[in-house]
């Protein structure tokens, strides 16, 4: 069972709003595999979907300027 | 729905292929795959841009903060991890992050206090009324997220909105909307939970 404050705790995780004490509190509280760490998981996804609420196509220019400036850049090291 | 499914889980089925489509395109991005990298543009960049405009309000910084979020995604895709999120998340956090320290230096310069921040959003629910053009463009999680965020209450929504867009602490969104901390940490709490309940029966 997650109590209020622990689900408080991963919403503002999922927000970006925890500060470090409070992530390393829940980190703690959260080992992999429990409860809690997939509730944290399942919020912070949530959370990042609430892009699309302000999704707009970008300009097309920035499509050519991204694939321009990383043909730039080194590629990626390989996995180690 | 095949019959004795639970409801949800063919949502749930899309929601994790999407996600495994999305890992496998980075995976190839860290092997320097530059397909890979243009298709994983194709899909992440509306709502990376329109996130980076809701937050920095000025399109050309949105523009420079998403380059640098996909250029960050190319250099270090070799160090993305599935079990500890999607590269969705990840995307979204990279330019989140950076659009909001933005915000905040521009803050710091002209002195402004954090409750002349975001005055108005208004973002989530001027985008839950969009014209059907602009809703077919972006396709179906577009139109699922935006469902899901109108079925909370507004001012779930207001909470969150201002959390997610206008980078603000709870103390500051209390302050701002002159509620009591407490209420604002469950309007916070409340909607976020409503939505990954939402989210699951809808993506």
């Amino acid at each position: 069972m997650i109590d209020e404050q622990a689900e408080e705790m991963a919403c503002l995780r999922a927000l970006g709003l925890l500060d470090d004490d409070g992530d390393a509190h829940l980190c703690r509280s959260a080992p992999p595999g429990s409860e809690l760490e997939r509730l944290a998981r399942e919020l912070a996804e949530a959370a990042a979907r609430l892009a699309h609420a302000a999704a707009i196509p970008p300009p097309p220019h920035l499509r050519d300027r991204v694939l321009s400036a990383a043909g730039r850049e080194t590629p990626p090291s390989p996995r180690r | 729905m095949t019959p004795g499914e639970a409801p949800g889980a063919e949502a749930r089925a899309v929601a994790q292929e999407r996600d495994r489509i999305d890992a496998q395109l980075l995976n190839r991005v860290a092997e320097g795959d530059r397909e890979a990298f243009a298709e994983l543009y194709d899909r992440f960049a509306p709502p990376l841009y329109g996130a980076a405009i809701q937050i920095l309000r000025d399109t050309a910084e949105a523009q420079d903060v998403v380059q640098e979020a996909f250029l960050t995604l190319w250099e270090k895709a070799a160090t993305f991890e599935a079990s500890r999120g999607s590269a969705f998340s990840w995307a979204v956090t990279l330019v989140r992050n950076r659009s909001i320290d933005r915000v905040r230096m521009r803050r710091r310069r002209s002195e402004l206090l954090a409750e002349s921040a975001p005055e108005d959003l208004g973002y989530l629910a001027g985008r839950l009324q969009a014209g059907g053009d602009e809703n077919a463009a972006l396709g179906d999680e577009a139109r699922a997220v935006r469902a899901a965020v109108a079925m909370l209450p507004p001012e779930q929504q207001r909470a969150l909105e201002l959390a997610f867009f206008g980078g603000l602490t709870q103390e500051e969104i209390a302050r701002k909307l002159r509620e009591p901390l407490g209420t604002v940490k469950a309007r916070i709490r409340r909607g976020l939970l409503r939505l990954r309940d939402s989210l699951a029966d809808r993506l």
